[in-house]
């Protein structure tokens, strides 16, 4: 007998028996003889979802495809779904590779644990209308409107998170993620996400999160590569992360709150120490708001590179949030005090030791009754 | 005349571990035909990777004293067909909730103290034959105090919750 909240029966599996097929280039008739099915029908019927695999099936077909057992009953694992794209400069291949996977176990157990819980994932998502053909300016407005309509006051930073996990139920998620990263972004047919990583600065992080949120609203118009290079050669993909740095500049910038700022200090302070105080209120880097304030026609790029901005960053006035998330954390705290999850299961899953999780929990505020 | 069999108790590597931080270990080993899976023999003596203050096993003892089984991918694949909470413990577990459920109709299992395992084990029909470490210690002559899911009212309360849906 299966408890009323968990699912019956394994609604990925035949999916996964398809993923696993065509990874091992195996075609129907291929894989039937394998297992030993009579003709190709069973087999059909199997993926298709109308039949039941049967335990000796499943291993036989696990044995022929090469993958283990979990590949097709694990359900903290995305298998043959999720696009990702990082914010990445010189980081491996192989480095990427092994954190999605490990991504791949939060989204899923976010997912998993949401459904346990009865909470529907909203298949509905907001998209931006900007598109190829859109200028700078088509995304600093964008930029600007969403940060109006998201309602995000004076220092648009500061409530971005919270209202792209409350209106636009997006899973925002500060991670440790490989070096060179310092974002992506992931779409999911049950819900996209960002993870921003936490070594970042908090000048980064919040461009990071505002650059990456240009990325989940236009996927669709504008596809991002797998890897967005901070500095792209390709004309399209140059084009694209230039129109994601006009969106957040806009959005974390907003000509509204910054001009009276602007006008008020230039008039007795020098660039380089406008751009400074700036930064320091909108908790992002000086040469975010330099390029920001170019962009808008206030400011020279002559002037801006006399001001030698790049290298200076913001100070961390924003605390440095805690690993995950509180909406994170409690929702794993729940699946363990409901029995959705063993202790041991979900530290495997987070990659944490029990200390770690119970320093987490703690950081996050959320109260976890863990055993062990 | 041959000594009566002694009952066959399956532990996992949570109940093996506070045995010996209780100090009933010995006791149930004597009293009781104990057995487990490969792989929480592994995890007894790996340690609990993600546990810093794990207990340390008395290897030679525990090889001398517990029969290891092997769970099998038929069996595995069975049980996670059987209920998707199988997906919901960790290996040792898994494997040990599989071997049992298929395998052994008569042997006791004891409670690993971690509510998802004991629905796992409620999911697959295992729930009579739950037994929790302190009931199974007392049986012993043995009064361990035992962390609060290590006892009686706790799996009792647990199996309670799971069988009303709660």
């Amino acid at each position: 007998m299966d408890t009323a909240t968990a699912p019956t029966t394994y609604s990925h599996l035949p999916r996964r028996i398809i993923v696993a097929r065509e990874k091992s280039r195996l075609s129907q008739a291929d894989l039937s003889k394998h297992v030993g099915f009579k003709d190709r029908q069973t087999l059909a019927a199997i993926e298709s979802g109308q039949r039941r695999v049967t335990a000796e099936e499943l291993v036989a077909i696990a044995e022929a495809t090469g993958q283990d057992l979990d590949f097709f009953t694990d359900p903290f694992r995305l298998v043959g779904e999720g696009a990702f794209s990082y914010r990445a400069s010189g980081t491996p291949t192989k480095a990427l590779d092994a954190f999605e996977e490990q991504a791949g176990c939060w989204l899923a157990l976010w997912r998993q644990l949401g459904e346990c819980r009865g909470e529907s994932p909203s298949l509905l998502r907001p998209r931006l209308a900007i598109n190829a053909q859109s200028t700078f300016e088509d995304a600093q407005a964008a930029g600007e409107a969403v940060g109006r309509e998201l309602q995000l006051g004076d220092v648009p930073a500061e409530k971005l998170i919270g209202a792209l996990e409350g209106k636009f139920k997006l899973l925002v998620l500060e991670v440790d993620m490989p070096k060179g990263v310092s974002g992506a972004a992931v779409q999911l047919a049950t819900g996209d996400a960002i993870l921003i990583n936490r070594a970042e600065s908090p000048g980064r992080k919040a461009f990071d999160l505002a650059h990456e949120l240009f990325h989940v609203l236009t996927w669709d118009a504008l596809p991002p590569e797998r890897v967005d290079r901070e500095n792209p050669t390709g004309y399209k993909q140059k084009r694209t992360e230039q129109l994601a740095d006009n969106f957040a500049a806009a959005l974390l910038m907003p000509e509204a709150e910054l001009k009276p700022r602007w006008e008020k200090l230039i008039a007795k302070s020098s660039v380089k120490e406008v751009l400074g105080v700036l930064a320091e209120h909108f908790h992002v880097s000086t040469a975010a708001v330099g390029w920001r304030v170019v962009a808008l026609g206030w400011l020279k790029k002559s002037e801006l590179s006399k001001a030698s901005t790049r290298s200076a960053t913001a100070k961390p006035k924003a605390a440095t949030r805690p690993l995950f998330s509180q909406r994170f954390v409690e929702r794993t705290a729940w699946g363990i005090d409901h029995g959705e999850l063993s202790v041991q299961r979900l530290l495997g899953l987070l990659d944490l030791e029990l200390d770690e999780f119970r320093a987490c929990c703690q950081a996050n505020g959320v109260k976890a009754e863990i055993g062990l | 005349m041959p000594a009566p069999a002694r009952q066959i108790v399956y532990v996992d590597t949570n109940v093996v571990i506070e045995a010996i931080d209780t100090g009933c270990w010995k006791a149930l080993l004597n009293q009781f035909d104990i057995r487990t899976v490969a792989e929480v023999r592994r995890e007894t003596q790996a340690g609990h990777r993600r546990i810093k203050s794990y207990v340390v096993v008395d290897k030679d003892l525990f090889d001398e004293k517990v029969k290891v089984f092997e769970a099998t991918s038929v069996q595995i694949a069975a049980a996670q067909l059987r209920t998707r909470l199988m997906a919901q413990i960790d290996a040792g577990e898994r494997d040990l909730l599989a071997y049992v459920a298929a395998q052994d109709k008569n042997a006791l299992l004891l409670t690993t103290g971690d509510r998802a395992a004991v629905r796992t084990a409620c999911a697959l029909g295992l729930d009579d034959r739950l037994r929790s470490l302190e009931e199974l210690a007392h049986a012993c002559g043995q009064k361990p105090k035992v962390e609060e899911w290590f006892t009686k009212k706790w799996l009792s309360k647990v199996k309670t919750e799971y069988l009303l849906g709660i």
